[in-house]
């Protein structure tokens, strides 16, 4: 058995990793883990991530839990072009640094404002309150401010002239606040002006084959009663 | 840390008994993980030799340590893995680099309001 992704290409990471994989043209299969329907909850996924989260990897008896961690092994086992993860020790670092910054700040607001936006009422049947959903878009908004002025500065691309790690992880995020409507590249030409070098940079077909989930969530059916409470208490501590 | 300690004594400002009680399960399950999902039964988190895992591990633990939170109390495994990492780092280096925080409860509150409040705010966002 060769290297198994397990993914859903609802979630951020799982589309970075997907997106790294077909570009890196890295042989997988894919072990879709429906999230929505609770997927992750099964004992058969329980085996492969005791933590019932994805992305999840196998690589014959290894199996590897983590995004950061999956994309690392990714890059490392696969000779990858240098620029997803530059030799160049400080240039590393910026996406070392990036990488640990992103997990409770900028992926943090992007899963509160797809919940708060449209998850909680349209899939989850459940209203936010106008205060609530204002807040966690402020938050997005400070976020993205500091995404700018500390991160991308002027710069092409998160770490210098051409696409990490950094901005396949970034991208990723940001896609999912567009999948809730929300409008991130607005008012924000530098913002705009890097989505667009990243997406060039992937491909346009594979970015959006990667993105089809996402871009279609605000259709999602609402969850039945017995999805809706298998997956709720993991929804909640996802998104405190 | 800062519920059970910073927020009462520093800042006075009390914590309501069901966010802390929450708090500390929450920090029960997550180290039920560390055990049963990264320290299994090894030395080390990794394996048998320390690495920057155990390091970054064993700085978080030493701030719920340092509130009287009973971290390796009842935990074995963890009690021992604890052992592991202050002998390798040496027990000197471990203590140095604990030396704030194990005497962060005896800190006197905050004399300054504005002061109180700039920190609060920043306090709040980290906490979220």
């Amino acid at each position: 058995m060769g290297l198994e992704l397990y993914l859903d290409l609802l979630s951020q990471p799982c589309r970075a990793i997907y997106i790294f994989a077909k570009k890196n043209g890295i042989p997988f299969q894919l072990r879709t883990v429906d999230l929505l329907k609770g997927q992750h909850l099964s004992d058969a996924f329980v085996q492969v991530n005791p933590l019932k989260k994805v992305p999840a990897l196998k690589d014959g008896d290894f199996t590897l839990t983590e995004s950061v961690a999956i994309l690392l092994y990714l890059t490392r086992k696969y000779k990858v072009p240098d620029y997803w993860y530059p030799q160049d020790l400080q240039a590393r670092a910026r996406v070392d640094e990036y990488l640990a910054w992103q997990h409770t700040a900028l992926r943090r607001n992007c899963l509160r404002a797809l919940w708060h936006k449209v998850m909680f009422p349209v899939f989850l049947g459940e209203q936010v309150s106008s205060e609530l959903l204002a807040a966690t878009l402020a938050e997005l908004d400070d976020t993205l401010q500091v995404f700018e002025d500390k991160f991308l500065q002027n710069k092409a691309f998160l770490i210098g002239s051409q696409i990490s790690l950094a901005d396949l992880v970034a991208i990723t995020e940001l896609m999912h606040p567009i999948g809730a409507g929300c409008q991130v590249f607005e008012g924000r030409p530098k913002l705009a002006a890097w989505h667009r070098q990243v997406e060039a940079a992937v491909g346009e077909n594979l970015f959006q084959e990667a993105h089809e989930i996402i871009l279609k969530v605000k259709d999602s059916p609402p969850a039945d009663p017995t999805i809706k409470q298998k997956v709720m208490p993991g929804v909640l501590a996802m998104i405190r | 840390m800062w519920q059970k300690m910073m927020f009462p004594v520093v800042l006075h400002q009390l914590v309501p008994q069901e966010t802390l009680s929450y708090t500390l399960a929450e920090l029960d399950s997550c180290l039920q993980l560390l055990e049963t999902k990264f320290l299994r039964d090894q030395a080390f988190l990794t394996g048998p030799q320390i690495s920057v895992a155990d390091l970054m591990a064993i700085t978080e633990l030493m701030h719920p340590v340092s509130t009287g939170c009973q971290v390796f109390e009842c935990r074995p495994k963890l009690d021992a893995w604890r052992r592991h990492v202050e002998a390798v780092v040496r027990e000197d280096l471990f203590q140095e680099a604990h030396t704030v925080v194990l005497k962060a409860k005896d800190m006197p509150p905050l004399p300054a309001p504005t002061l109180k409040e700039k920190l609060l705010h920043s306090v709040w966002i980290l906490l979220q």
